[in-house]
């Protein structure tokens, strides 16, 4: 299977997987920065639980989407249950391709108007 | 955090298959500690959040993990079924063979030949199929996290299952040729 083929085997992501692709595309971090970071850039609309945002880790962790960090911080400042966790290269290429394909879906919108019409919301 | 909401929030966290508690129960009760210390809510406010995800993620999960074990089970069932046929039926040539020579050789103090014997095979038969799909059943039963217990009770079942059905098809075949071949036979 090519690398292209492969990328687009996951696409597209589900909302929340790609939430989480966002957060972790500045850094390594611990599920409740990931889970603050993810309320941050969508305004407070979404929110994720433990469960949701535990239950998506997982899975990334099982495709080979992103890997726990060795480096962990001095035990004495940070809680050992913490894990801390970072895009690994394919989960990088995932999160670029639902980016472009993202991208081209606003492109389709924006031509169409979508919202700008009579009757739309905007 | 309370150790009260720190318990409750470990009864919430039940709703979620055992390895998946196991990976991650730790972290996501290091993660509520978090949520409280710095989130302007209750910590009530904040299990009732959780709870609420629980009911949302946990079924799926539990779901995904459970049809997995149904599926490989199901693969493995069917080829131990499909090799216990296979079985009975290279054990037919065999079967022909001692017919053959019982024919011609007389039949000495043959017996007279049941007639309830196919019907039988075909009850044994059947039990063993219900008796198989119980054992292929029993992992969702169980919310796809097999134990020691259920593992035995599951290998137990199939096994039974496997060994009636294989018992209904010798009763079955063997009956209906012992009836063929009895001069007794009304």
């Amino acid at each position: 299977m090519g690398d292209a083929e492969e990328v687009e085997g996951f696409l597209p992501l589900p909302a929340s997987v790609m939430h989480i692709v966002v957060a972790l595309a500045e850094g390594e971090k611990h599920g409740y920065a990931i889970m603050r970071d993810v309320a941050e850039l969508s305004g407070g609309v979404v929110r994720m639980g433990s469960g949701t945002l535990y239950g998506s880790i997982k899975r990334m962790l099982d495709q080979g989407m992103i890997e726990e960090a060795e480096e962990r911080p001095d035990p004495a400042l940070d809680d050992q249950r913490r894990r801390y966790y970072r895009l690994t290269a394919l989960g990088h290429r995932v999160g670029a391709a639902e980016h472009r394909r993202l991208l081209s879906l606003v492109d389709a919108a924006r031509l169409r108007q979508l919202g700008l019409r009579p009757g739309g919301a905007w | 955090m309370t150790a009260i909401a720190i318990r409750l929030y470990r009864l919430v966290l039940l709703a979620y298959p055992s390895q998946f508690r196991r990976g991650f129960g730790d972290e996501m009760e290091r993660l509520l500690i978090d949520r409280r210390r710095h989130e302007a809510r209750s910590e009530w406010r904040i299990l009732l959040d959780e709870a609420v995800d629980a009911a949302r993620a946990a079924p799926r999960m539990r779901w995904e993990s459970a049809m997995n074990r149904v599926v490989i089970l199901a693969v493995f069932g069917t080829m131990a079924v499909a090799a216990a046929l296979v079985a009975q039926l290279a054990l037919l040539p065999l079967a022909a063979a001692g017919l053959a020579a019982w024919f011609a050789w007389g039949r000495p103090l043959q017996p007279i030949a049941s007639a309830t014997a196919p019907r039988r095979g075909v009850t044994w038969l059947m039990g063993g199929g219900v008796t198989i799909a119980i054992a292929i059943a029993i992992p969702a039963i169980d919310g796809g996290e097999l134990n020691a217990f259920w593992w035995t009770v599951m290998m137990l079942a199939l096994l039974g299952g496997i060994g009636m059905a294989i018992a209904g098809v010798s009763l079955a075949v063997g009956g209906r040729a012992r009836r063929a071949a009895s001069p007794h036979r009304s």
